[in-house]
């Protein structure tokens, strides 16, 4: 009997060690996504948008408003096919994790949980099709969406 | 050895006449008193950078504003100038990241990464145009490192950035770190 005590000990101290590699694991591919996001947003968006989203005359703000746009699958579609979006320099994977990671930042908080996180499978599809005429595009969008902005 | 002796006795005889326990206990007091009032300065606070960043709650990418520095400045060799196009604000007046006086520093700007020699990390570097007066006209540096042609230009330091500021007259060049660029853990 003790022998099968022993056995199950080592068995479980394997599960516990196995289960928290793969925690470990899937918590540094978490923070490598999250920084990488950070880092894209800097490298690609901040110059003209400001490094807290708050953008600058013709460039539009995302600070406490990029959420709204989720409210629509049109909305969805125009955050991913405006130009700086769908030709950015980033694969699929990066401008999910980069767009993700916006809405997380710059979105209004207390909304956070009412927005479905974009899938790599939809950034790919919506990104064939970029936008010719951003401005019109998104004045429409708002009108529908009844919000009000400057831009 | 009776020299030794000596000489520690007297040391310690001139000290004890010279100085008071509660002297030293007071001294140490004010440093440390003083040392904590520092970064209660307005100019520890104005260091600070951008308090409004996303990336300003995270720890090392509020260290990475302050990386470790050497080389001078003033010249195109400096670690930060890595993909400069201009004239270097160092020398027009202002710093290597902030504009010279009677001149605006543009809000929309490109963005590139640089090599510290120090750390031997990657930085990410603003490179804010500083607008509203003529070319400063001295140090002159073209170093172009990551630098993309126009039909990228978010990436392409021929852009006039000035246009994004209230005049569209380019005066000279900053280099401000903004953070830490990625590296897989």
């Amino acid at each position: 009997m003790p022998w099968l005590i022993f056995l199950l000990l080592i068995l479980a101290t394997h599960f516990v060690h196995a289960q928290e590699n793969g925690t470990l694991t899937t918590q540094t591919e978490n923070s490598n996504a999250e920084r990488r996001a950070a880092f894209n947003y800097q490298m690609f968006c901040q110059g003209c948008h400001s490094a807290d989203g708050s953008g600058h005359k013709s460039v539009p703000e995302f600070k406490g408003f990029i959420h709204k746009f989720m409210a629509t699958q049109q909305g969805r579609e125009y955050l991913i096919r405006v130009p700086g979006a769908a030709n950015a320099a980033l694969d699929d994977e990066q401008l999910a994790d980069l767009m993700n990671w916006m809405l997380r930042t710059f979105g209004d908080a207390s909304q956070g949980a009412s927005w479905k996180p974009f899938e790599v499978s939809e950034i790919a599809k919506y990104r064939k099709h970029p936008l010719n005429e951003t401005i019109e595009y998104r004045a429409a969008i708002i009108a529908g969406l009844n919000l009000e902005t400057e831009l | 050895m009776k020299i030794f002796d000596r000489f520690f006795e007297n040391s310690a005889r001139k000290i004890a006449q010279t100085s008071s326990r509660r002297g030293i206990l007071k001294t140490i007091g004010g440093g440390l008193v003083g040392g904590a009032l520092i970064p209660l300065l307005p100019v520890a606070r104005a260091a600070d950078g951008a308090p409004n960043s996303p990336q300003s709650g995270n720890p090392e990418q509020a260290q990475a504003k302050h990386p470790q520095d050497a080389g001078d400045p003033s010249s195109c060799d400096y670690w930060r100038y890595c993909a400069v196009d201009g004239f270097l604000c160092e020398c027009c007046g202002g710093t290597y990241n902030t504009c010279p006086p009677g001149t605006q520093m543009s809000p929309i700007t490109w963005i590139g990464t640089c090599l510290n020699p120090i750390d031997g990390r990657k930085y990410v570097i603003s490179y804010n145009d500083c607008c509203g007066k003529t070319q400063c006209g001295t140090c002159l540096c073209q170093r172009d490192e990551g630098d993309r042609p126009l039909y990228r230009s978010d990436k392409s330091n021929d852009v006039n950035w000035c246009l994004g500021a209230d005049s569209s007259i380019y005066h000279c060049s900053t280099a401000v770190v903004v953070g830490l660029a990625f590296e897989p853990e």
